[in-house]
């Protein structure tokens, strides 16, 4: 079969789907010799011997790949992210992933989003022939919230791309302060969801409570989202120096940083998947993480769990895991077997058989 | 394959209407629009960049209203920021007229998910409207990482548009022979 496979643009620092991109190709081009495959649009800058087929994206709505497919005939589109809309009657299978519905569910946050989840992403899930969803939960908000039939989602779980927490780590400058010290880590990026304030809050709730820890909080990622942190942390002098914001980091030094640290927490409200909980499990840190939507499937009996609506439930859990050493080093003997459960060996197969329910 | 040359054909032309540069070939800009990101990570990149190149460019940055006092912040003591509510149209060319000389503009640059694609038409009309004020450069940066330059607005807008209503042709092509009539 030939197989056309949409994915996102180039990024210098690649990141998200691409790396879902990366890592699900890697693993299906050592597996799979039969089918061809082909890439939609400009990813011809992934590392891999593969033809591209030029197409004219749209970012705002569903990609038109008529005009497409009918001079490039093909057996299956899979979009790994963007809807797109084929004709009914062009013979070709429709496969969308969807990671997540976070703009859909949270319009207040998201409104300027919304539209984009419910019209042009909702259009193209009706129109697929198979959901591919990275998680129970999300297939489960696909079933709900699109009102797709359940057999027509399957669920593909994300892995860890290849080499990203095996490479060489590096302590830059900016991090130089924290050789010596203790400190849980939180990687996130942008957005409401991802629940920051709650955990400054938390951790402040746990310094009050435990003063003679030396225990710091560091958050890396996008700095808009800060001035609110700051704001709190002003309101509390005596530990503001306990809350580390480090901006944006290379992929080396966050490496060093995870292997550095005394734990990882990760208290977002809503995760389609959860790949940081993934990799700070695969790197044997203990996880300190939510109790929600698809993070108890990526945490399994592995991490410490709390309820991330609870300032009081994060404190205690990092007072679980920060206090006491022989809880924490189970959590970590427990880490790297749960992290072996999810991969792109594993999830290059489950993509593989749902390709062959395509062939004649 | 199939026959894919009239398919091709309408990509080049689409494609060569977009060309990837670079901060050095920005440099003899002197008086440019920025319409910047919320990423500011990113957004700064891209003013260092650019001002690693120019070090005495003139920017006028336009941002969200939520935005503009961060912004201002940030870049208020060199540049001037001015705040926008909602979708930017045209609309933001009459309002910055009213503070600077629209005519001595010669850049303008927006950040977009894409080089190429159906959405920005929204400030695909902004650089329409400044072409016909005077010579004005059109860039666009992908979200803080590759730079790129607009040539000839007028084709590539209207190549767009070609591949739209092929796209919708075909659709009703098809589904007439769903429906077992003529068109």
């Amino acid at each position: 079969m030939k197989i056309g496979i949409l994915s996102q643009n180039k990024e210098t620092n690649i990141t998200g789907i691409n790396r879902v991109t990366i890592g699900l190709m890697t693993e299906l081009l050592k597996i799979d010799r039969d089918n061809k495959y082909f890439f939609l649009g400009r990813t011809d800058w992934m590392d891999f011997d593969i033809e591209s087929i030029p197409i004219i994206p749209d970012a705002g709505k569903e990609i038109l790949l008529n005009y497409t497919l009918t001079s490039y005939p093909l057996d299956i589109v899979h979009s790994h992210y963007r809807p797109f809309h084929l004709n009914p009657n062009v013979p070709c299978g429709k496969i969308l992933t969807i990671h997540d519905l976070i703009p859909l569910l949270y319009p207040e946050w998201y409104k300027s989003q919304y539209e984009y989840f419910d019209t042009a992403i909702r259009k193209s899930a009706e129109e697929a022939d198979i959901i591919v969803a990275v998680s129970e939960y999300t297939k489960k908000d696909i079933v709900e919230h699109y009102g797709i039939g359940e057999d027509k989602v399957k669920v593909v779980y994300n892995g860890l791309y290849p080499s990203k927490l095996f490479s060489k780590d590096v302590k830059g400058s900016a991090l130089q302060e924290l050789e010596s010290e203790n400190f849980i880590l939180s990687v996130s990026g942008v957005g409401p969801h991802k629940n920051q304030v709650g955990l400054v809050e938390a951790f402040l709730l746990y310094k009050s409570k435990h003063t003679d820890s030396d225990i710091k909080l560091v958050l890396t990622g996008p700095v808009r989202r800060y001035q609110v942190i700051r704001d709190i942390v002003e309101k509390h002098p005596d530990v503001s120096s306990n809350v580390i914001l480090t901006g944006f980091v290379s992929d080396e030094e966050l490496v060093w940083l995870y292997r550095k640290s005394l734990a990882f927490i990760y208290v977002s409200y809503y995760e389609g998947f959860g790949i940081p909980v993934l990799e700070a499990l695969s790197v044997g840190k203990a996880v300190i993480c939510s109790n929600t939507t698809s993070m108890p499937e990526v945490g399994g009996d592995a991490v410490a769990y709390c309820n991330p609506h609870e300032v009081e439930s994060v404190s205690d859990a990092i007072s679980r895991v920060v206090n006491n050493e022989k809880y924490r080093h189970e959590l970590e003997k427990k880490a790297v077997i749960q992290a072996e459960k999810f991969s792109y060996i594993k999830s290059a197969e489950k993509l593989l058989e749902i390709y062959k329910t395509f062939e004649k | 394959m199939k026959n894919t040359n009239s398919y091709d054909q309408l990509f080049s032309i689409i494609d060569g209407c977009v060309k990837g540069i670079s901060y050095q070939q920005m440099q003899h800009n002197k008086n440019m629009i920025v319409v910047s990101v919320i990423e500011e990570t990113r957004f700064q990149k891209f003013i260092e960049g650019l001002t690693e190149c120019n070090p005495h460019i003139s920017l006028t940055i336009i941002a969200q209203d939520y935005m503009e006092n961060a912004f201002r912040d940030t870049y208020g003591d060199r540049y001037r920021v001015v705040g926008w509510k909602g979708r930017y149209t045209t609309d933001i060319i009459n309002k910055l007229s009213e503070e600077i000389d629209i005519a001595s503009i010669d850049g303008f640059a927006f950040f977009t998910d894409l080089p190429i694609n159906l959405r920005d038409n929204n400030f695909m009309q902004i650089a329409e409207l400044l072409k016909n004020t005077g010579s004005v450069n059109i860039y666009s940066s992908t979200i803080g990482n590759d730079l790129y330059e607009y040539r000839n607005i007028s084709l590539y807008r209207q190549a767009l548009r070609l591949f739209v209503d092929i796209n919708k042709t075909i659709d009703l092509f098809l589904n007439k022979d769903d429906q077992g009539g003529d068109i």
